[in-house]
Protein backbone atom coordinates (compact mmCIF):
# COMPACT_ATOMS: atom_id res chain seq x y z
CA UNK A 1 0.00 0.00 0.00
CA UNK A 2 1.18 3.32 -0.71
CA UNK A 3 2.71 5.43 2.07
CA UNK A 4 0.81 9.41 2.27
CA UNK A 5 3.62 11.86 1.68
CA UNK A 6 5.00 13.11 4.72
CA UNK A 7 2.85 10.81 7.05
CA UNK A 8 3.41 7.14 8.43
CA UNK A 9 0.04 6.91 7.45
CA UNK A 10 -0.86 4.20 4.21
CA UNK A 11 -3.51 4.68 1.11
CA UNK A 12 -6.29 2.63 1.06
CA UNK A 13 -6.83 1.80 -2.53
CA UNK A 14 -10.03 3.48 -4.00
CA UNK A 15 -13.56 2.21 -4.08
CA UNK A 16 -16.67 3.79 -5.36
CA UNK A 17 -18.11 4.80 -1.93
CA UNK A 18 -14.85 5.68 -0.13
CA UNK A 19 -12.87 8.30 -1.78
CA UNK A 20 -10.17 9.15 0.18
CA UNK A 21 -8.97 6.62 3.12
CA UNK A 22 -5.93 6.42 4.31
CA UNK A 23 -4.95 3.65 7.65
CA UNK A 24 -2.81 4.49 10.41
CA UNK A 25 -1.69 2.97 13.61
CA UNK A 26 -2.88 4.62 17.31
CA UNK A 27 0.72 5.08 17.42
CA UNK A 28 1.34 6.94 14.40
CA UNK A 29 -1.60 9.16 14.69
CA UNK A 30 -1.20 10.38 17.86
CA UNK A 31 2.22 11.39 16.62
CA UNK A 32 0.91 12.93 13.30
CA UNK A 33 -3.05 14.02 14.93
CA UNK A 34 -2.70 17.83 14.20
CA UNK A 35 -1.58 17.78 10.60
CA UNK A 36 -3.79 15.17 10.09
CA UNK A 37 -6.58 17.35 11.04
CA UNK A 38 -5.34 20.11 8.97
CA UNK A 39 -5.72 18.18 5.98
CA UNK A 40 -9.19 17.17 6.77
CA UNK A 41 -10.22 20.94 6.70
CA UNK A 42 -8.43 20.90 3.72
CA UNK A 43 -10.00 17.84 2.37
CA UNK A 44 -13.47 17.02 3.86
CA UNK A 45 -13.61 13.45 2.51
CA UNK A 46 -10.85 12.48 3.63
CA UNK A 47 -11.17 9.18 6.47
CA UNK A 48 -8.51 7.54 8.43
CA UNK A 49 -9.20 3.98 9.80
CA UNK A 50 -7.49 3.20 12.83
CA UNK A 51 -5.95 0.04 13.89
CA UNK A 52 -4.85 -1.51 16.91
CA UNK A 53 -2.75 -4.45 17.11
CA UNK A 54 -3.91 -5.00 13.03
CA UNK A 55 -7.56 -4.80 13.97
CA UNK A 56 -9.79 -2.25 12.74
CA UNK A 57 -11.14 -0.28 15.77
CA UNK A 58 -12.03 3.38 14.82
CA UNK A 59 -12.15 6.16 11.97
CA UNK A 60 -11.50 9.39 12.02
CA UNK A 61 -13.65 11.73 10.15
CA UNK A 62 -14.00 15.47 9.52
CA UNK A 63 -16.94 17.07 11.24
CA UNK A 64 -18.51 18.09 7.73
CA UNK A 65 -18.69 14.15 7.49
CA UNK A 66 -19.43 13.74 10.32
CA UNK A 67 -22.96 15.84 9.86
CA UNK A 68 -23.50 14.36 7.01
CA UNK A 69 -23.89 10.92 8.65
CA UNK A 70 -25.76 12.63 11.23
CA UNK A 71 -28.44 14.00 8.59
CA UNK A 72 -28.46 10.59 6.82
CA UNK A 73 -28.88 8.16 9.59
CA UNK A 74 -31.57 11.16 11.11
CA UNK A 75 -33.33 11.38 7.44
CA UNK A 76 -33.68 7.31 7.29
CA UNK A 77 -34.92 6.95 11.35
CA UNK A 78 -37.68 9.55 11.05
CA UNK A 79 -39.24 8.11 7.83
CA UNK A 80 -39.05 5.16 9.33
CA UNK A 81 -40.44 5.55 12.98
CA UNK A 82 -43.14 7.15 10.67
CA UNK A 83 -44.21 3.67 9.00
CA UNK A 84 -46.33 1.01 10.78
CA UNK A 85 -45.16 -1.91 12.69
CA UNK A 86 -46.18 -4.73 10.26
CA UNK A 87 -44.66 -1.90 7.64
CA UNK A 88 -41.44 -2.06 9.41
CA UNK A 89 -41.13 -5.51 9.72
CA UNK A 90 -41.91 -6.10 6.01
CA UNK A 91 -39.27 -4.13 4.66
CA UNK A 92 -36.95 -6.05 6.91
CA UNK A 93 -37.87 -9.09 5.48
CA UNK A 94 -37.54 -7.62 2.08
CA UNK A 95 -33.63 -6.49 2.85
CA UNK A 96 -32.88 -10.13 3.83
CA UNK A 97 -34.55 -11.56 0.69
CA UNK A 98 -32.50 -8.93 -1.16
CA UNK A 99 -29.68 -10.49 0.10
CA UNK A 100 -30.01 -13.48 -1.04
CA UNK A 101 -27.43 -14.59 -3.98
CA UNK A 102 -28.08 -13.87 -7.56
CA UNK A 103 -28.79 -17.38 -8.13
CA UNK A 104 -31.21 -17.81 -5.31
CA UNK A 105 -33.18 -14.06 -6.50
CA UNK A 106 -36.24 -14.69 -9.30
CA UNK A 107 -35.60 -13.49 -12.09
CA UNK A 108 -37.34 -12.30 -14.89
CA UNK A 109 -37.29 -12.69 -18.18
CA UNK A 110 -38.74 -10.69 -21.27
CA UNK A 111 -40.94 -12.60 -23.78
CA UNK A 112 -42.11 -11.36 -26.58
CA UNK A 113 -45.37 -10.41 -25.13
CA UNK A 114 -43.44 -8.20 -22.26
CA UNK A 115 -41.70 -8.71 -19.27
CA UNK A 116 -42.82 -12.19 -17.85
CA UNK A 117 -41.71 -13.36 -14.50
CA UNK A 118 -39.60 -16.43 -14.49
CA UNK A 119 -40.65 -17.96 -11.18
CA UNK A 120 -41.69 -21.98 -11.72
CA UNK A 121 -40.19 -22.73 -8.41
CA UNK A 122 -41.34 -19.68 -6.53
CA UNK A 123 -44.34 -20.67 -8.10
CA UNK A 124 -44.45 -24.26 -7.02
CA UNK A 125 -43.78 -23.30 -3.65
CA UNK A 126 -46.61 -20.71 -3.45
CA UNK A 127 -48.88 -23.66 -4.85
CA UNK A 128 -48.12 -25.95 -2.22
CA UNK A 129 -48.12 -23.42 0.56
CA UNK A 130 -51.77 -21.82 -0.49
CA UNK A 131 -51.95 -25.94 -0.77
CA UNK A 132 -51.17 -25.74 3.37
CA UNK A 133 -53.06 -22.83 3.86
CA UNK A 134 -56.45 -24.52 2.36
CA UNK A 135 -55.39 -27.78 4.69
CA UNK A 136 -54.96 -25.35 7.49
CA UNK A 137 -58.17 -23.53 7.16
CA UNK A 138 -60.45 -26.64 6.61
CA UNK A 139 -59.13 -28.06 9.85
CA UNK A 140 -59.64 -24.75 11.77
CA UNK A 141 -63.47 -24.70 9.97
CA UNK A 142 -63.73 -28.73 11.26
CA UNK A 143 -62.24 -27.27 14.85
CA UNK A 144 -65.13 -24.84 15.05
CA UNK A 145 -67.99 -26.67 14.00
CA UNK A 146 -66.88 -29.90 16.53
CA UNK A 147 -66.76 -26.42 19.27
CA UNK A 148 -69.99 -25.84 18.54
CA UNK A 149 -71.61 -28.41 18.68
CA UNK B 1 -23.72 -25.76 13.37
CA UNK B 2 -22.63 -22.78 13.65
CA UNK B 3 -25.46 -19.48 13.45
CA UNK B 4 -24.24 -16.54 11.68
CA UNK B 5 -26.23 -13.85 13.25
CA UNK B 6 -26.46 -10.28 11.58
CA UNK B 7 -28.56 -7.69 12.38
CA UNK B 8 -31.37 -5.51 9.94
CA UNK B 9 -30.11 -2.47 9.08
CA UNK B 10 -32.42 -0.43 10.65
CA UNK B 11 -31.77 -2.55 14.31
CA UNK B 12 -28.11 -1.99 13.94
CA UNK B 13 -28.33 2.04 13.39
CA UNK B 14 -30.24 1.76 17.09
CA UNK B 15 -27.57 -0.05 18.40
CA UNK B 16 -25.12 1.27 17.38
CA UNK B 17 -25.78 4.83 16.18
CA UNK B 18 -28.70 6.56 17.81
CA UNK B 19 -28.57 4.29 21.29
CA UNK B 20 -32.06 3.61 21.45
CA UNK B 21 -30.99 -0.43 22.16
CA UNK B 22 -28.49 -1.09 25.07
CA UNK B 23 -25.58 -2.98 23.54
CA UNK B 24 -26.02 -5.50 26.55
CA UNK B 25 -28.68 -6.51 24.46
CA UNK B 26 -27.30 -6.97 21.68
CA UNK B 27 -24.48 -9.43 23.96
CA UNK B 28 -27.80 -11.00 25.45
CA UNK B 29 -28.78 -12.20 21.80
CA UNK B 30 -25.75 -12.88 20.32
CA UNK B 31 -25.45 -15.73 24.04
CA UNK B 32 -28.31 -16.63 22.99
CA UNK B 33 -28.40 -17.38 19.13
CA UNK B 34 -28.20 -21.28 18.99
CA UNK B 35 -31.32 -21.92 21.22
CA UNK B 36 -33.05 -18.76 19.65
CA UNK B 37 -32.62 -20.55 15.82
CA UNK B 38 -33.67 -23.80 17.14
CA UNK B 39 -36.64 -22.52 18.13
CA UNK B 40 -37.97 -20.71 15.43
CA UNK B 41 -40.51 -21.92 12.99
CA UNK B 42 -41.83 -22.05 9.33
CA UNK B 43 -43.43 -18.33 8.22
CA UNK B 44 -46.80 -18.64 7.15
CA UNK B 45 -46.12 -15.95 5.10
CA UNK B 46 -43.05 -16.68 3.44
CA UNK B 47 -41.96 -20.35 2.33
CA UNK B 48 -38.24 -20.04 2.80
CA UNK B 49 -38.05 -18.22 5.87
CA UNK B 50 -38.32 -19.31 9.39
CA UNK B 51 -39.62 -16.37 12.20
CA UNK B 52 -39.74 -16.66 15.19
CA UNK B 53 -38.89 -13.87 18.53
CA UNK B 54 -37.40 -13.96 22.13
CA UNK B 55 -38.45 -11.92 25.27
CA UNK B 56 -35.48 -10.42 26.65
CA UNK B 57 -34.92 -8.17 30.13
CA UNK B 58 -31.70 -5.91 30.04
CA UNK B 59 -30.62 -3.27 32.96
CA UNK B 60 -34.54 -3.27 33.45
CA UNK B 61 -35.83 -2.77 30.11
CA UNK B 62 -38.12 -5.26 28.45
CA UNK B 63 -37.65 -6.23 25.11
CA UNK B 64 -39.01 -8.39 22.17
CA UNK B 65 -36.95 -9.19 19.37
CA UNK B 66 -38.33 -10.44 16.18
CA UNK B 67 -36.17 -13.28 14.52
CA UNK B 68 -35.95 -14.77 11.21
CA UNK B 69 -34.04 -17.33 8.88
CA UNK B 70 -33.60 -17.49 5.42
CA UNK B 71 -33.08 -20.68 4.35
CA UNK B 72 -32.33 -19.70 0.56
CA UNK B 73 -28.98 -18.33 2.43
CA UNK B 74 -28.34 -21.85 4.31
CA UNK B 75 -24.58 -22.50 3.86
CA UNK B 76 -24.83 -26.47 4.01
CA UNK B 77 -21.54 -27.17 2.87
CA UNK B 78 -20.41 -25.83 5.92
CA UNK B 79 -23.07 -26.02 8.06
CA UNK B 80 -23.94 -22.30 8.88
CA UNK B 81 -27.61 -20.91 9.47
CA UNK B 82 -28.57 -17.58 8.85
CA UNK B 83 -30.12 -15.30 11.91
CA UNK B 84 -31.11 -12.25 10.67
CA UNK B 85 -32.55 -9.93 13.79
CA UNK B 86 -35.47 -7.96 12.10
CA UNK B 87 -37.25 -6.00 14.95
CA UNK B 88 -37.05 -4.86 18.41
CA UNK B 89 -40.36 -3.90 20.59
CA UNK B 90 -39.15 -2.24 23.46
CA UNK B 91 -42.24 -2.56 26.49
CA UNK B 92 -42.84 0.27 29.01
Amino acid sequence: MDRVKGSAFRKVPKSALEEELEESSVTDLRRDLLPTIERMQKNPSLRVLIRKHGELRAVLMSAQTYDVFKKLVTNIVQRTDAMSREAKIESAFQRLQDERPPAERETTAVSTTGFRPVVRQSLRRNVEARALLGEIEEKLRELDTALEI
Amino acid sequence: MHIDLTYDLLVEVHFLYTGRYPIALMHEIGKNKVKIYNNLVPDLRRSDMLAGSMDFEVEGRKFTVLFASDTRQNDSAADIRPLRVLHIDEHS
